[in-house]
């Protein structure tokens, strides 16, 4: 059943069994894992079914640290969250992942890959992405070839896309599932807890309306998102000073995201070079796409953070924009992820004229008779890096003054990481240079400069720090860490199975609970968790 | 990797054109080149390698850029022993392999931003102390 709770009547007291806080990719996982077992789930929704602006201002915020998105452009806040925009792209984290690091400090989770991999593979099911395998061998062909990477230091490695609105997809199944009422319009305005504050005895909920009303339950899940989910708990203060499940000072601490940064420009040796497989593959029904990345045994040796360069061929008329014009590199960026974004502010036609006046650039000529005297064509490839962030207790959620609609702070987001993902970046480019060139592909120049951070209209104000990187980088739109999993109390918000230390009945779900986060896009993993934490919850009920 | 200054870009790619297509374009008219004479002088025998190129122009440019970034500047005499081969035989066969080797070993110089091998850089500056311009 969906209901308006615009339309209950002021103080009313829903209960249930489990109060799920969210209707985006985790909420809706749990949840569904419940239709037609006895247990009654409360399913709480900020937003509508449809995008609404005022619902979405309540995600408004302000980026102390590092430069970084608009916190209200980053994310959707309506039935089925930002899975009504993601571009669909799944792979499990790698098993080194899951590993604790020495050379990364606070790395590792509480357990190994293979004991997700269950719920990885549940997790297909759930993204309707077939088979959970992702053996780039098994997607190479003739007409799609694996680069033939020597594999000691660099190997190919994919992923699959299938960008499924959770909202759309599952909404008839919610409605129709008579253990499980959601409640639209529904905001937590604040978590209270017993007496002794070791157990949440209800949710204070309102609509932007400004009528309150309250869920109790046996067992609450916050499924927020990883801004929302520390945001909700810090702003959570009575018999709680610094906030529920904060008694170390942990909530908030430790964000992390994917290092997104344009890292080389391939030249292929042979214009004929086939790297279909890199562009994106079909087959059975799915689509994969490849991409290098460095091996476990070289990350360990060197040192280094997980990192993945993705190929992307460009136009004729981009790829001289891409090698010669640092401004043309910033301008179809921010193209790019604008259109991602759905940011209707920023100056397309502005950015257009920067790219074409820098397809005027005729320097390739020589370069491209050089090599092929007959023909006007000449392919190059642009090689992207996500780069995993380095758990950083200094990077962090913490809330400000500025308060919202409904009277709860704004978060400020200081992101903020060091050297080490840096090093990586240069490092792994080196590497993959080096393998491009001795495999005879072809050979690479670095990108080392571009404009993409002159535009204020995309990134909101905020200090670059003194990181040294180049403005090129920025985030891979995946906000991670900031209630982190760890078994230790004093090292992690929730236990391993994300229940928040110090609370009997509080969850939470999502990417916020990653103690380290790979480069990989995270919400395969969020499903998984989330799977895993339904069986759990399964059990705690019984 | 040794990374070095800043270049023209499009100099640096005319000339890196020119010095790549040696090792990745057109080598087989360079085949049958043999390993300089031992007895010949350093100035004859960097002649022979910087004949190799089928534009010396360009890479001398680029051997010059790479010479004026190198923090310490080698001189001719160690490029013209370091590039030689121990036996004598097909110089550009030599020479590959030791790119090859370069590149597998992380032997490589960054330079404008293009990873180049060692090998590579070291010939342009053969070539451009050859013609006197570094």
């Amino acid at each position: 059943m969906i209901v308006d709770a615009r339309t209950l009547p002021s103080g009313v007291l829903i209960e249930a069994d489990i109060c799920i806080v969210g209707a985006g990719a985790a909420g809706i996982a749990i949840a569904r894992e419940f239709i037609g077992s006895p247990i009654r789930i409360i399913l709480l929704e900020s937003g509508g079914l449809e995008f609404d602006e005022r619902t979405q201002a309540l995600y408004d915020g302000e980026n102390t640290g590092f430069p970084y998105y608009e916190l209200d452009k980053l994310r959707t806040r309506y039935f089925g969250g930002t899975t009504n925009r993601w571009a669909g792209a799944c792979r499990p984290l790698d098993p080194i992942d899951f590993e604790k690091r020495d050379a990364v400090p606070d790395s590792g989770w509480p357990f190994d890959k293979a004991h997700l991999d269950p719920f990885y593979e549940r997790a297909h099911e759930v993204c309707q992405i077939g088979e959970y395998d992702y053996d780039p061998a098994k997607w190479g062909s003739n007409k799609h070839p694996l680069l033939p990477i020597d594999g000691d230091r660099a190997i190919t490695a994919m992923f699959r896309t299938r960008a499924l609105r959770f909202g759309q997809e599952y909404k008839e199944e919610i409605a129709e599932a008579e253990n499980i009422r959601c409640f639209l319009w529904a905001n937590v305005i604040e978590i209270e807890t017993d007496e002794g504050g070791e157990s949440v005895s209800a949710l204070s909920l309102s609509t932007l309306d400004k009528k309150r009303f309250s869920a109790r339950a046996r067992i609450y899940v916050l499924a927020t998102g990883g801004v929302e989910n520390p945001r909700i708990m810090l702003e959570s203060r009575s018999g709680h000073s610094g906030g529920i499940g904060n008694r170390h000072d942990l909530v908030g601490r430790y964000f992390m995201e994917h290092l997104s940064v344009p890292g080389s420009i391939l030249l292929p040796s042979d214009p004929e070079l086939n790297a279909n497989f890199y562009g994106g593959v079909r087959q059975g029904g799915q689509t994969g796409f490849g991409y290098l990345t460095l091996s476990e045994n070289t990350l360990r040796d060197e040192e280094l953070v997980n990192i993945r360069a993705f190929f992307s061929r460009s136009s004729m008329k981009d790829r001289e924009a891409l090698l010669y014009t640092s401004e043309g590199v910033g301008s179809a960026d921010t193209i790019l992820e604008s259109l991602r974004s759905g940011n209707r502010e920023v100056d397309f036609a502005g950015h257009l004229r920067s790219v074409i006046g820098d397809i005027d650039d005729v320097a390739m000529f020589n370069y491209r008779k050089f090599f092929q005297p007959d023909r006007d064509d000449v392919p190059i490839f642009y090689l992207y890096n996500h780069i995993e962030q380095v758990p950083d207790r200094e990077s962090r959620i913490v809330l400000g003054e500025d308060r919202d609609e409904l009277g709860l702070r704004r978060v400020q987001l200081h992101w903020k990481f060091g050297d080490r993902e840096k090093r990586t970046f240069r490092r792994a480019n080196q590497i993959i240079a080096e393998e491009l060139a001795l495999a005879g592909i072809g050979r690479t120049r670095e990108i080392r400069d571009n404009a993409y951070f002159d535009d204020e209209r995309v990134f909101s104000s905020g200090a670059q720090g003194e990181t040294g990187w180049p403005p090129g980088m920025r985030g891979g739109w995946h906000q991670m860490g900031a209630t982190r999993m760890h078994e230790n109390p004093k090292k992690g918000v929730v236990d391993p199975d994300c229940r928040v230390h110090d609370l009997s009945n509080l969850y939470v779900a999502g990417s916020s609970v990653f103690p380290t986060s790979g480069y990989t896009n995270p919400t395969l993993t969020i499903v998984a968790l989330s799977l895993r934490l339904s069986d759990h919850l399964r059990k705690e009920l019984a | 990797m040794i990374r070095l200054g800043n270049m023209s870009r499009r100099l640096f790619v005319r000339s890196l054109a020119a010095v790549m297509g040696i090792f990745f374009v057109r080598p087989s008219r360079l085949f049958g080149d043999t390993e300089p004479a031992a007895g010949l002088s350093i100035e004859a025998r960097a002649e022979k390698l910087a004949k190799i190129f089928t534009n010396r122009n360009s890479a001398a440019e680029v051997g010059r850029y790479y010479l004026d970034a190198t923090p310490v500047r080698p001189d001719l005499s160690e490029l013209v022993q370091s590039l030689s081969s121990p036996k004598k035989g097909d110089i550009l066969s030599h020479l590959r392999l030791k790119i090859r080797e370069d590149f597998a070993t992380s032997r490589t110089v960054s330079v404008d931003g293009w990873c180049l091998s060692r090998t590579e850089a070291d010939l342009c500056a053969v070539a451009a102390l050859a013609a006197g311009r570094a």
